[in-house]
Formats: structure tokens, C-alpha cells, sequence
């Protein structure tokens, strides 16, 4: 269910859990009618029908509560519903989709079921993305004519068996009192920290139902929800530089959040880890290994692979042989991205591994086409891409990755990402490898980071020669040889390139679920992961001051 | 956000305009018994505009609410701690907006969206240097940054006053390190430009106050206007040719908590509660035509009544029907009147704007008026003031009603134009030549700066005549001109206006009901015209007031963000308007009739 994430932009009012099939309530019966009536009538002279339409609903309700130092800040819980239109003029060989300019087609829906208030939305919304098609479709045909046409030039639009996929489950309204009570609790933890400047405790999800109809006749509805858990706590060290301390806990629901004291102890552990960084040293400049365990392995998986697994197409410019951007693994098919025995798949269809949830999946995808387990990297080698509906040479078909973006179209993006390795070792044996390139290499330590910056926060400064390829380390220790370990803060990596990932040295066993919200809502599964040799920068010139007052009394 | 001229540019709120108007409901499109083009037309007799304003007295001995408290100490201890660095700040404010926002709209008949939110933001403003100069002194080019002189940030809802307090405290710290480093920057400037022509000090002296009154607490009945609005809206049903249609209801609950170093504290609840109707037709050739009218009220008893809701939705129903049938606009140039509300509008831009205090003082603005008071700038029939203390006139509740501004002043009337001279301007904490005291016009939106700002204009001509007069005035000015007609102004839909040196000194109004007035009497509506022209010529160019007092209410958006205001007026004749054709979307109306109703079941 991760595509409700989009609706999340619209407030309404909420109408209770439904007892009917949703395919029989006002809303669903307004899509399939304006479908029709469009399907069939809508034409401006000379210019064609269109050949396909589709609506893809998001109702769901949002919950957004936050706390700091103890004191309820937000609490809201709002409907939230709105269609993504996806509207073609043309046929399936060339038609007006995948271009650079390509407008979001989206309305927002009344909160009320109302059936003649829908369909005037979607009328309205359809006359608008049918205009756009057609406008479309004819500055595509001119570029197209100035343009050479290459032998593999694929289709615009694959063909698909429409789905038919019913997925009812009643969701329980979330419990308000509840969410701020834990809410509170969790951020007085912080307060309880005199090292903390700022401490939050946010609980946000969304929970609802997903609807697909299309003019092929696919008609499918799913039910869905995720709950997050954000904790922060931020301080400054006494040479001024800020640091933080973050989680974020994911679930399907709310109720299936981890146990309040689980919680809390996880809080307790930033705010010491928080204390610990203020007396952490600086750390030097550094060359040679970095292990990455926790969920700073995900954390690189994400970074450094997951946005170039989409195989949709470069959507076409304006102008003539010009293009947007392709992803990176174009022309890599059967090379070698990770080790040997290093296997990559997306596995959209289950939403568990072992005891972590996996959020990202669902049962079809923004197209409306059944979600597939797909296998990018075989034994090291990449294999294929993820695909929405918009082909590309050697893929006549989607295989249920279609993800509406934040600009327009639809495009291939990943949702479960597993990594694993056949030749996956133990914690222990992943820091004895460490420890003997560290040796090798003539170092009486190496590098160890646990968890990765998440964003950047008030009052970071850049650091000189700093490279986001790679999210700043939050957690990073040294580890001597001797075994003696050691927090060191403020740390920054320098370029690390995709190519990096084929000659890592050693991946572990045992995975580290992390989930993120890119472009959609994508969970990552990954071992530990041994670099043999990453710059890492100390940071350089001066920090912003301490505050100047001392923190207010209690 | 870009800096310098790109940011002076100021909208008054399209989607924000509004409406209290004369009685008899919406302007009706023929109107009867017009004056014939051959009667004389009568003397007009030296009657002002009658404007009766209710000052409300002061309420304010409550108690502190907590929050204030926490502000006060807070304010208290961080500025101790701070007034023994090197570079004490050496003035503070807190202001704390509580709020409450109930926004309901309603479509066709349907409930299209239904929130309740709570907030709380507070603004703090820290100054370092002296009254003479401080961080705030306006650069003298682009290279210093202008500094926001505030910070803002989120608070808890919650009376907690050690999480309170820790914010406050962060953020005080925050905004007195950028002052500091803002006042070097400002120093060093002052050093290598030549001398500025406006050499006011930075920051006025006002004498300290206390007012608090009870905490904003009104009861909305969510459910109850839910069914109402729903109710109204479905009014639109049935006109193919409206394509949106909505009613909503906008309600603002909020406190205003402020406390400053000099010890001037106060708690004051500001209420506003607004219906708004907004519709949208299509003309055949793709023309976008929309209508908007609201009515605003700061209590729940002096709520429109449905009846009256329904009115306004069935007028705007009309005029938009009217409209798509009127003929477009041709350019023009000549006599106009601008009725009542449309008049307030055209006051508000092309002259409020221009005497807003810092537009005289800084160096990158036109100064239209900087150097003219004491000098006639419109007829010497003409009184011009804005007085934020006024509840209402002629029992027209007014938007731009406040107790104090967002610098602590209380709020006053500013007697800006006595028998056609300039006196005075808007003025806030920050002194402009000849000016060393604020009139309480200092404010912005949460989480902006402060600027002088209008709160409830008020035109007030000595001399008036009657409506009919009025016309009659207008043809025998168009004959004077050789034009086949007059023009009336009947609403507008806002505009803006372009205040810097960088830019033509020039504004543009956005009318929406405009009438051609024949000799005959005869009135014929156009559609799409925009309404263009320069402030100095325009004012100077006000012939004669009618006896029409209406007010209009809106938000008023400029570089300190939208603030609510209004703007009350005669119609006015002038002698030379300027309309151009309005740019207009290339696209068709919708190829398909709207769908059926019915369920579909």
C-alpha cells in the first residue's frame, strides 16, 4: 500500500468503515460511469478518442501527532482522498505518455460520498487531461519526425490482463488518546536528559483503501495502512557542533508498533548515545575500511542502487534528441554490480521478513497490474530492471513496479528490496575481515557505522570536500585492532560511486530492515557491508556557538 | 525567497476579497429609472459621507492566561543572560498566536472538506545597537541582506512550561546571534555608502502597556454548518453553466499573547469567522470568468443568516450567468464611477500601499509620497484616514479591527489626507522623516516581519452628492470627452500595485462587474477588462463622491504576509480611467455537459 503515501496532500472528513463491497459505494460507481462516458465520448474534433483511462483512488485517512520535551505539539487525523488520472491519446505503439513536461493529473476529492459531486471532479479533471493528451501527443509526434527513430525504440504502453483483485478489510479509526499519550511519553524521555536542546516524539500513518478501474477493464481494491514512529533528540558538543540522535520504527498499523517499554527504551538509548556524542573526539581524516551494519547498510543500499533499478524509459524533451535521465544500470545487464553470490530482489508480494515489517509492498501497483517478485542481481550480475508499464527494449511487459511520481507520470520504482548473500558471513567474521584490511593497509583501526544521518538539520554546516553521494554517519565508532572501540562525531564521506558495491569486501548474514519515503514508500533489507577503502573527512573551520543563556530551569 | 524588488510586489488577496455591502444584496444588473441623458444634473450639496464608527471601550483587566506567564519569565531570564555578552540586545518581544482554524467548504450540495486545527507560533524579535542604529537598519544596496528582524517556530499546544521555555530559550538565542552578526554587516554598510537621505532613527520610544483581556473561546458547531453550507451550495445545482461552485466558512479563533523588555504586555482575542461563495463559469471563446463574495462577522451571533447566505450564492449565480452572455471589453480611457466597495479597493491599492511608512525610508522604494506631505495630492474635498480601532461603520463590522499592533502599539487613527493634503502616513515602530512615533500600524502574519500596514481604511469626502447625481456627472463628463459612455465599476476582484524604483510606479485592478452606462440609461455589462494606471494621476483625477458609504473586507497580502483589512468608501467619480483587455485562457470549455445526477444506481 505504499502509493497512499501521495494522498496524503488533501484533508476531508471521514465516513466510517464501509460494510459494502467498496465497488458498490457512490465514489467507486462515479469512476467507472465518468470512465465510461469519457471512454466513449469525449472528442475534440479531428484529433481521436482516447484510447485508455484510468482512475486510481487513494481513501485513506492521515494521522499526524507530535510531541517535544513532554507537551503534545500537533494531533490531527484528517481524510484524505484523491484520483490520479492517467488519460492516452494515440495507441499503444505512440501515444502521448513519458515526456519531460508531463503535468501530475490528480483532483481531490470531496470528503462526502457523493455521487454527482464526484463524477463533475473527474469530468472536469478528465476534459483538462484529455486537452493536455492531445497537446501532448502532437508536440511528441513533431519532436519524433525531426528525430532518427532507433531499431528498438519501444512501444509507449504495454499491453496488460486487467486485474481484478478484491481486497477488503475493515481499519480501525486510530486511537487519538492513545497516540498523544505515547507520544508525550516517549519526547519526556528527552526532557529528562539535561543535554538536550530539542526532543520529539512523532507518530504518523495512513490507513485506507486503493481503487484501480481502467477503460481495459481492470477493477481492483486493496486495503492498506503504515504507522511510523519518528524519535529525535538534538544537542550541540561544547565546540558547538550539532548532533542528533534519530529512529524510526515502522509498522503496518499503529497497534502494531512496538510495546511502549520497547519504545522507551529505544528513546533512552538516542538520548545516552546523544550524551555519549557530546564527549565523542572529532574525528581525523581518514582512508581505508568502513563496515556498515544496522540500518546504515539499508541506508547505503538506498543511497548508492535504489533509485537506478527503475527501468522506465528516459521520458522524451521537447526538444529533439534530447532526453531526461536514465538510470545508471542502462547497458549493465549481465555485468557485475555486487560480489559474487550477492543476490538483489524486489519482492512487492510479502510484507514481513522474519519479525521486521516490510512497508513498501501492496497487491498491484499505480497501473493497476499485480505486483511480481522480481530478481535484479543474480549472483553479482544485474539481471533486469524493475518495470511499470512503459516498455523498454528486451520488456514487453510491467512487472508491477508503476509508481506515481511527484511530477506527472508514472514510473518504475522499487518497493521490498532484499539483499543477501550466499557468501554471507557472521558479525564476528565481518569485523575480523575489517580488522585485517585495516592491518593490511597499515591502519590501527578501522571504521564502524551503525546509523546514517536521515536529513539535514538546523544548524549543520557543511563540511569542506563533503560528498552527499553518502548521508553523513551519525553513529560511527573506531575500532582498534586491540579492540578498544571509540565514538567519534563529525564525520562526512567523501564521493562513494555506485561502482564501489562490486568490490565490497565481505557482506554479512543477517539483515537490517530499514523503509524510507523517496518517491514512494520503499523498505530495504540488508547484511552488513564491508568497503575496503571509503574517504571519510573530519570536519573543518569553526562550528555555531553554544547558546549563550543556560537551558531554563525545570 | 528573492530579495529587493521581486519581493515588494503586493497582492491584495483575489481569492481573499469580500464583501459587506449596502443593502439590497448583490449589484443587480439593470438598474431602472437611470437619470435621462438630457436632465440637469443638481448642485451637489456639501453633505459629508455619512460614517457612523463604534470605537469599542476597553475590556482588558482579566488575569494573565499561563502562556503569558511562561513569556514573561522566559523573556525575563534569556534577555538577563544575554545582556552580559559583549553586544547586549538591548529590546525583545514575544508574540504568541494561539489558534484554533475551523475551515469548512461545501460544493454543490456536498461537504468537500471539514477541518479543526490548533496551532501555536510564536515570533520573537531581538535588536542590537541603539534606537539610532540596529540590526534592523534597512541595507543601503544588495549586498547586505535584509535581515529579518524575527524568528519564528512552532510551539506546544500544552501550558508545559519547560517545554515552552526550552524553545523559547533556543530561539532567542538564535535570533539575537543573527542580530548581532546582522548589526556588524549593517555597521560596516552605514560606513561606505554615502548618507542616507532619511536619517531616522531605526526604532521609535513608546510608552509602555498593559492590556489583557479574556482568552478567544467561541463555540462552532462543526456539524451545524456542515449542514448548513451544504444547504447553500446546493443552489449551484442546476446551472450547467457554473463549472465550480462552492460555499465555505472560514473560522479564525485565535489569542494574541505579547510581552516586550519595555514591559508592555498584552492577551487579546481576535475572531474572525467569514462565509465565502467562489464560482466559475466559462465563456464560449475560453474566457475564465469568476465571481467572489464573502461576509465576515467576529462573532457567532452576527453570523449571516442562511437566508442572507442564500441570497449572495443566488446573485453570484446571476452575475456569472450575465456575464457569460455580456460582450468582452474593448479598451478604454475615460470617465468612471467606482461604486462603493469597488472604490474602497481602488483606494487601498493605489494609494494604502503608497504611505506605508517604510516605503518612504527605504532607498529602493518609489517614495510616491515621501516628500509631499503638508502638499494637496487629491481633491480638497477628499479626508483619508485609517483607524484600526474601529469595530464598525454604519453597523458593518470591519476586518481591519484591532486592539494592538504586532509591535505592542495600540492601534490608532493615522489622519493621512485633512481636505485633499497629505498629513501623515501608516506608521509603525520604525520612524521616516518627520515621524518619530508609531500609530499602531505595525503588523504581519505570523511568522513574518513586521511592516506598517492599513488596517480599516476610510475614505470620508467633505462633500457629496446623490447616487443619481452622481450618474448624471458621468455622462456629462463622457460627453465632455466625446465618449458614446461612462463607465461603472461595480466590483473588483482585487489587484496589485508595484511600489519599487525598479518597476513602473503603476497599478493594476482586477475588476469583475463592469457596466457600460449610455446616455439613455441604458447599462450593459462587458466582461474582461483589467483596469490600469498610475497613483498620482489617478487620485488627482477624483471629480466627486457619492453618499454611498459601503465597506469592503478582505486579506491583504505584502512582504509582512496577509493581514485582514478593509477599506471603506463613497462611489467616486473619476475623470480618467484606463481599461485594458484582460489576458485570457486559450482554452475551450469543457467538450463534454456536465454528467447527469441521479446515483447512477
Amino acid at each position: 500500500m505504499k502509493r497512499l503515501l501521495f494522498a496524503a496532500a488533501f484533508a476531508c472528513i471521514t465516513d466510517g468503515a464501509r460494510a459494502a463491497p467498496y465497488a458498490d459505494s457512490p465514489v467507486a460507481r462515479a469512476l467507472r460511469d465518468e470512465l465510461a462516458r469519457s471512454m466513449d465520448k469525449l472528442e475534440m474534433g479531428g484529433f481521436g478518442k482516447p484510447y485508455f483511462l484510468s482512475y486510481s483512488l487513494y481513501d485513506a485517512t492521515r494521522t499526524y501527532v507530535t510531541a517535544a520535551l513532554g507537551a503534545l505539539a500537533t494531533s490531527q487525523s484528517a481524510p484524505a482522498r484523491s484520483v490520479y488520472l492517467d488519460l492516452r491519446v494515440g495507441d499503444y505503439d505512440f501515444d502521448n505518455s513519458n515526456v519531460v513536461d508531463a503535468e501530475r493529473a490528480s483532483v481531490a476529492l470531496p470528503a462526502e460520498d457523493d455521487y454527482d459531486l464526484v463524477r463533475r471532479e473527474l469530468w472536469l479533471a478528465t476534459d483538462r487531461s484529455y486537452k493536455r493528451a492531445v497537446e501532448t501527443l502532437g508536440r511528441k509526434r513533431a519532436v519524433a519526425k525531426a528525430e532518427t527513430r532507433s531499431p528498438d525504440e519501444p512501444p509507449s504502453f504495454t499491453k496488460e490482463v486487467p486485474s481484478k483483485i478484491t481486497d477488503e478489510r475493515a481499519l480501525p479509526p486510530p486511537d487519538m488518546k492513545r497516540l498523544e499519550a505515547l507520544a508525550k511519553k516517549l519526547s519526556a524521555v528527552f526532557r529528562a536528559n539535561p543535554d538536550v536542546h530539542e526532543g520529539t516524539a512523532t507518530i504518523s500513518g495512513l490507513a485506507g483503501k486503493h481503487y484501480f478501474v481502467s477503460s481495459e477493464g481492470a477493477s481492483s481494491v486493496e486495503t492498506g495502512s503504515y504507522a511510523r514512529l519518528d524519535l529525535e533528540c538534538h544537542a550541540q558538543a561544547d565546540d558547538g557542533m550539532p548532533l542528533h540522535a534519530t529512529a524510526t520504527i515502522w509498522a503496518h498499523a499503529f497497534d502494531q508498533l512496538p510495546p511502549e517499554a520497547e519504545l522507551i527504551a529505544q528513546a533512552e538509548k538516542l538520548s545516552k548515545e546523544l550524551s555519549a556524542l557530546r564527549k565523542a573526539p572529532v574525528i581525523a581524516d581518514y582512508d581505508g575500511p568502513v563496515l556498515f551494519t544496522g540500518t546504515a547498510a539499508g541506508d547505503v543500499v538506498r543511497a548508492l542502487l535504489a533509485d537506478e533499478l527503475g527501468g522506465t524509459p528516459a521520458p522524451k524533451s521537447d526538444r529533439p534528441g534530447g532526453r531526461g535521465i536514465e538510470s545508471a544500470l542502462v547497458g549493465k545487464v549481465d555485468r557485475r554490480i555486487l560480489p559474487p553470490g550477492t543476490t538483489l530482489v524486489d519482492d512487492p508480494t510479502i510484507d514481513r521478513l522474519g519479525k521486521a515489517p516490510l512497508v513498501g509492498g501492496g497487491k498491484f501497483d499505480d497501473e493497476g497490474v499485480p505486483t511480481q517478485k522480481v530478481t535484479l542481481v543474480e549472483n553479482g550480475m544485474f539481471k533486469r530492471f524493475l518495470m511499470s508499464r512503459a516498455p523498454r527494449a528486451g520488456y514487453t511487459h510491467s512487472n508491477g513496479h508503476g509508481s506515481w511520481t511527484a511530477h506527472g507520470a508514472v514510473r518504475a520504482a522499487p518497493a521490498n528490496l532484499l539483499l543477501s548473500s550466499s557468501a554471507g558471513v557472521s558479525d564476528a567474521d565481518l569485523r575480523r575481515r575489517a580488522a585485517s584490511a585495516a592491518r593490511e593497509q597499515g591502519l590501527t583501526y578501522y571504521l564502524a557505522v551503525e546509523r546514517l544521518e536521515q536529513r539535514r538539520y538546523r544548524g549543520d554546516i557543511t563540511n569542506p570536500g563533503e560528498d552527499l553521494s553518502l548521508p553523513r554517519p551519525a553513529l560511527l565508532r573506531r575500532i582498534y585492532l586491540d579492540g578498544r572501540q571509540e565514538l567519534v562525531r563529525g564525520a562526512s564521506f567523501g564521493t562513494v560511486p555506485m561502482k564501489s558495491l562490486k568490490d565490497l569486501l565481505a557482506l554479512g548474514a543477517t539483515p537490517t530492515v530499514i523503509t524510507y519515503q523517496g518517491r514512494t514508500l520503499t523498505s530495504i533489507a540488508a547484511p552488513g557491508l564491508l568497503f575496503r577503502d571509503l574517504d571519510v573527512k573530519k570536519p573543518q573551520g569553526p562550528q555555531k556557538q553554544r547558546p549563550i543563556a543556560p537551558r531554563p530551569p525545570p | 525567497m528573492q530579495r529587493g524588488f521581486d519581493v515588494k510586489r503586493l497582492v491584495l488577496a483575489a481569492f481573499a476579497m469580500s464583501c459587506v455591502s449596502q443593502k439590497g444584496g448583490a449589484p443587480a444588473e439593470k438598474r431602472p429609472g437611470a437619470v435621462p441623458a438630457h436632465a440637469e444634473p443638481a448642485a451637489p450639496p456639501a453633505s459629508p459621507a455619512r460614517i457612523d464608527a463604534v470605537r469599542p471601550a476597553p475590556l482588558g483587566t482579566a488575569p494573565p492566561e499561563p502562556i503569558l506567564e511562561v513569556m514573561t519569565a522566559e523573556l525575563a531570564r534569556s534577555m538577563g543572560e544575554l545582556t552580559r555578552h559583549s553586544d547586549p540586545p538591548y529590546f525583545a518581544a514575544y508574540e504568541v498566536s494561539d489558534a484554533r482554524r475551523v475551515n469548512i467548504t461545501a460544493a454543490f450540495g456536498t461537504l468537500r472538506a471539514s477541518s479543526d486545527s490548533r496551532s501555536r507560533m510564536v515570533d520573537i524579535e531581538v535588536r542590537v545597537g541603539d534606537h539610532k542604529l540596529d540590526n534592523t537598519h534597512a541595507p543601503r544596496d544588495r549586498s547586505v541582506g535584509a535581515g529579518r528582524n524575527s524568528t519564528s517556530a512552532s510551539l506546544p499546544t500544552e501550558d508545559d512550561a519547560y517545554a515552552l521555555r526550552s524553545i523559547l530559550w533556543l530561539r532567542t538565542d538564535e535570533a539575537y546571534k543573527r542580530a548581532a552578526e546582522q548589526l556588524t554587516k549593517v555597521q560596516a554598510n552605514a560606513k561606505v555608502k554615502v548618507d542616507a537621505e532619511d536619517t531616522s532613527d531605526d526604532f521609535s520610544r513608546e510608552t509602555p502597556s498593559q492590556y489583557l483581556e479574556p482568552p478567544a473561546a467561541i463555540a462552532i458547531d462543526r456539524a451545524a454548518w456542515e449542514a448548513r453550507l451544504r444547504a447553500a451550495s446546493s443552489a449551484f445545482r442546476g446551472h450547467p453553466e457554473i463549472v465550480t461552485g462552492s460555499v465555505s466558512l472560514s473560522a479564525s479563533v485565535e489569542t494574541h499573547y505579547y510581552t516586550n523588555t519595555e514591559g508592555t504586555r498584552y492577551q487579546t482575542p481576535e475572531v474572525h469567522l467569514r462565509i465565502s461563495i467562489a464560482a466559475t463559469a466559462k465563456a464560449d471563446d475560453g474566457m475564465e470568468l469568476h465571481r467572489f463574495e464573502s461576509m465576515d462577522a467576529g462573532a457567532v451571533e452576527r453570523m449571516p443568516t442562511d437566508a442572507q447566505i442564500r441570497a449572495k450564492v443566488d446573485a453570484v449565480i446571476r452575475d456569472l450567468i450575465a456575464l457569460r452572455r455580456a460582450p468582452v471589453a474593448e479598451p478604454y480611457i475615460g470617465p468612471a464611477i467606482l461604486e462603493g466597495r469597488a472604490a474602497g479597493v481602488f483606494f487601498h491599492e493605489v494609494f494604502g500601499h503608497r504611505i506605508e511608512g517604510h516605503r518612504q525610508k527605504s532607498e529602493n522604494e518609489g517614495q510616491t509620497f515621501a516628500k509631499k506631505v503638508g502638499q494637496p495630492i487629491m481633491p480638497d474635498f477628499m479626508d483619508v484616514y485609517d483607524d484600526p480601532s474601529i469595530a464598525t461603520i454604519n453597523g458593518v463590522e470591519l476586518n481591519g479591527f484591532f486592539r494592538f499592533d504586532n509591535e505592542g502599539v495600540a492601534g490608532q487613527k493615522a489622519s493621512l489626507v485633512e481636505s485633499g493634503v497629505l498629513r501623515t502616513f501608516l506608521l509603525g515602530r520604525s520612524p521616516t522623516r518627520g515621524f518619530t512615533r508609531s500609530n499602531g500600524h505595525g503588523r504581519r502574519q505570523e511568522g513574518m516581519s513586521v511592516v506598517p500596514r492599513q488596517g480599516n481604511l476610510v475614505v470620508a469626502p467633505s462633500r457629496t452628492m446623490p447616487r443619481e447625481a452622481l450618474r448624471a456627472k458621468l455622462l456629462e463628463e463622457a460627453a465632455k470627452q466625446g465618449k458614446p459612455f461612462g463607465l461603472i465599476l461595480r466590483e473588483l476582484d482585487g489587484g496589485f500595485t508595484m511600489t519599487t524604483r525598479f518597476e513602473p510606479q503603476s497599478f493594476k485592478l482586477l475588476p469583475v462587474m463592469v457596466v457600460r452606462l449610455y446616455p439613455d440609461g441604458r447599462e450593459e455589462l462587458v466582461r474582461g477588462a483589467d483596469l490600469e494606471g498610475t497613483p498620482l494621476g489617478a487620485l488627482s483625477s477624483i471629480l466627486a463622491a457619492g453618499d454611498d458609504v459601503a465597506t469592503f473586507n478582505g486579506y491583504c497580502g505584502a512582504e509582512s504576509g496577509y493581514v485582514p483589512v478593509s477599506a471603506s468608501s463613497p462611489s467616486l467619480l473619476v475623470s480618467r480611467l484606463e481599461l485594458a483587455r484582460k489576458r485570457k485562457s486559450q482554452d475551450r470549455p469543457p467538450i463534454l455537459p456536465p454528467p447527469p445526477s441521479g446515483g447512477g444506481t
